[in-house]
């Protein structure tokens, strides 16, 4: 049995087709078997609501009067970079001058909430844009553009984080206490779309997403993509792989869904809720759907030693993973997820809604994702030209 | 009969608390023993003289070495007092926990930053991910405070 996405267009609109949730998914898989699942099931949905470390708010302001080039920019005291006489870009990652724990995430988040935010600009002072300095008080209303650049929305799996040494340490991956007694993750799991459509066979450059409620694109593969990572036989890869990139507009966005988060000794973060619908085109695509944390491996890490290669502590299983004590070394240890699965339950869910509402269709992807290219190191070199 | 009686029993605490006996109170405690006192049996003189049931919920305390214990008293309300009396007499440094951890749950994102560092167990992940805080088991360490990324955990005082 093959479909096609325009076919599944077709059914969406005549309210005959039938889409499930991951969840729902994969329990309808373990109790009918992959036959009936792919003869009657059209659509299912696939969320992450995990912890980002990168984005890129793009804003467009209006031109003031008398006309001004921005030459340097603060929105809330947090540093933007002028892109164009009247636009500026605001790193997710950029803390404010007076409150480290204020950075552009936050101000991503106050936009969002429709919440008031001051700028202060000063301009460069040409003859057509004579502005010497403008400051004012603006909301997402007055804007003409705003929209933000995730170069890692979606994350294909990742590590298990531990630390064998003696102190604790504050991560990206939370705070690891030392010998061993805990450990975190960061992945949605069985819910994560890349992991129930681990080679993109249905994503791709300009699929159509749900992110935290607007409507947004995939741009291409993402920031720290590494498609060549080995793989479990179930085609799963043990380790961080593929990731996405996407844009989203900010005016249609539910604040629930995008959260401005700060981690002691690490810095600014985001909570972003993604969902992807994966249409079952094919048995192959089936049989990748029916994957449960039981079949999906990722790989222990050790925080201890801050070097780009760490040792491993071998692989663990999500499913063990969700029983909140995972072995690491013989020794039983607490373990506990970054990224929140209640939330992919419900962006499922949402998603599934919104489909059901004729609000979301399927789009064909303009172009495949990159599989073959290797991910690249940064090393020092001595000059120019020398290798 | 014996099942009835339990039940009547129940019904009158219920129906007028103040005739019932005095209700047990819980109190938390940090005791600082100085090396001199390490070795006291704290736990069986409470037990035994004051019928407090002690809940050790963190103890370091190594042979001659100064130690540090943080525990739950348990029983009535004079006779935690009395044995408060006692354990200061025996020249170890008592202070009471008042503060307490909330969670503001309606700005959790239920993301499990806060159950990774929970070594006392107090914080749990049902079974449909959602946070869930048993707050008798909690030791208030702290280590949730600065965990949580989107800051909804605080310190009552």
């Amino acid at each position: 049995m093959e479909r096609t996405i325009e076919e599944i267009n077709e059914k969406i609109v005549l309210s005959k087709a039938l889409v499930l949730t991951a969840l729902e998914a994969k329990e309808l898989i373990s109790e009918k078997g992959i036959k009936y699942f792919l003869s009657n099931v059209d659509l299912v949905t696939c969320a992450s609501f995990e912890m980002l470390t990168n984005a890129l708010l793009y804003l467009s302001f209006g031109q003031t009067d008398p006309l001004i080039y921005f030459s340097e920019a603060y929105i809330n005291n947090v540093y933007s970079l002028p892109a164009g006489p009247t636009d500026l870009a605001v790193s997710s990652v950029t803390a404010s001058r007076d409150n480290p724990e204020y950075s552009g995430s936050n101000v991503i988040e106050d936009l969002v909430l429709g919440k008031d935010l001051q700028l202060k600009a000063t301009g460069k002072v040409l003859p057509v844009f004579p502005n010497k300095e403008f400051d004012t008080w603006f909301n997402l209303s007055n804007l003409n553009c705003a929209r933000v650049f995730f170069n890692q929305l979606i994350n294909q799996n990742n590590i298990v984080a531990t630390n064998s040494g003696d102190k604790d340490i504050d991560s990206h991956m939370g705070t690891l206490i030392g010998k061993v007694e805990n450990s975190t993750f960061n992945s949605s799991g069985f819910l994560n779309p890349l992991l129930n459509d681990p080679y993109c066979k249905t994503l791709g450059t300009g699929t159509r997403i749900w992110v935290a409620g607007g409507n947004a694109y995939i741009t291409g593969f993402g920031s720290n993509h590494n498609p060549c990572q080995k793989r479990n036989k179930y085609g799963i890869p043990v380790g961080p792989a593929i990731t996405l990139s996407g844009f989203v507009d900010l005016y249609k966005i539910d604040p629930k869904w995008l959260r401005a988060g700060y981690l002691r000794s690490f810095g600014p973060v985001l909570f972003v809720g993604v969902g992807v619908p994966i249409p079952v085109l094919n048995e192959e695509i089936a049989n990748y759907i029916s994957i449960t944390d039981d079949k999906i491996n990722t790989t222990i890490v050790d925080f201890s030693i801050p070097r780009r290669t760490k040792p491993t502590f071998g692989q663990c299983t999500y499913s063990e993973l969700r029983t909140s004590t995972v072995m690491i070394n013989d020794k039983p240890t607490l373990t506990a997820p970054l990224s929140s699965m209640a939330g992919a339950i419900q962006i499922c869910n949402i998603l599934k809604e919104a489909i059901l509402n004729k609000e979301f269709y399927l789009t064909k992807p303009v172009e495949d994702i990159n599989l073959k290219c290797d991910h690249k190191k940064l090393d020092s070199r001595l000059s120019e030209g020398v290798n | 009969m014996a099942k009835k009686s339990k039940s009547n029993d129940e019904k009158n605490i219920n129906a007028n608390p103040s005739s019932a006996q005095p209700l047990r109170i819980r109190k938390r405690i940090v005791l600082d023993f100085p090396p001199q006192v390490v070795q006291t049996p704290l736990t069986y003189i409470l037990a035994k003289e004051y019928d407090v049931a002690s809940n050790i919920l963190r103890a370091e305390i190594a042979p001659e070495e100064s130690g540090k214990l943080v525990m739950e008293m348990d029983g009535l309300p004079d006779m935690v007092e009395k044995a408060l009396g006692r354990i200061k007499e025996m020249g170890i440094n008592v202070t009471e926990i008042a503060r307490k951890v909330t969670f503001n749950m309606d700005k959790c994102i239920h993301c499990g930053a806060c159950v990774s560092v929970c070594l006392a167990g107090a914080l749990k992940l049902d079974k449909d991910y959602h946070l869930q805080f048993i707050e008798p088991k909690c030791t208030v360490c702290e280590m949730c405070v600065s965990a949580c990324p989107v800051d909804v955990v605080e310190i009552d005082i």
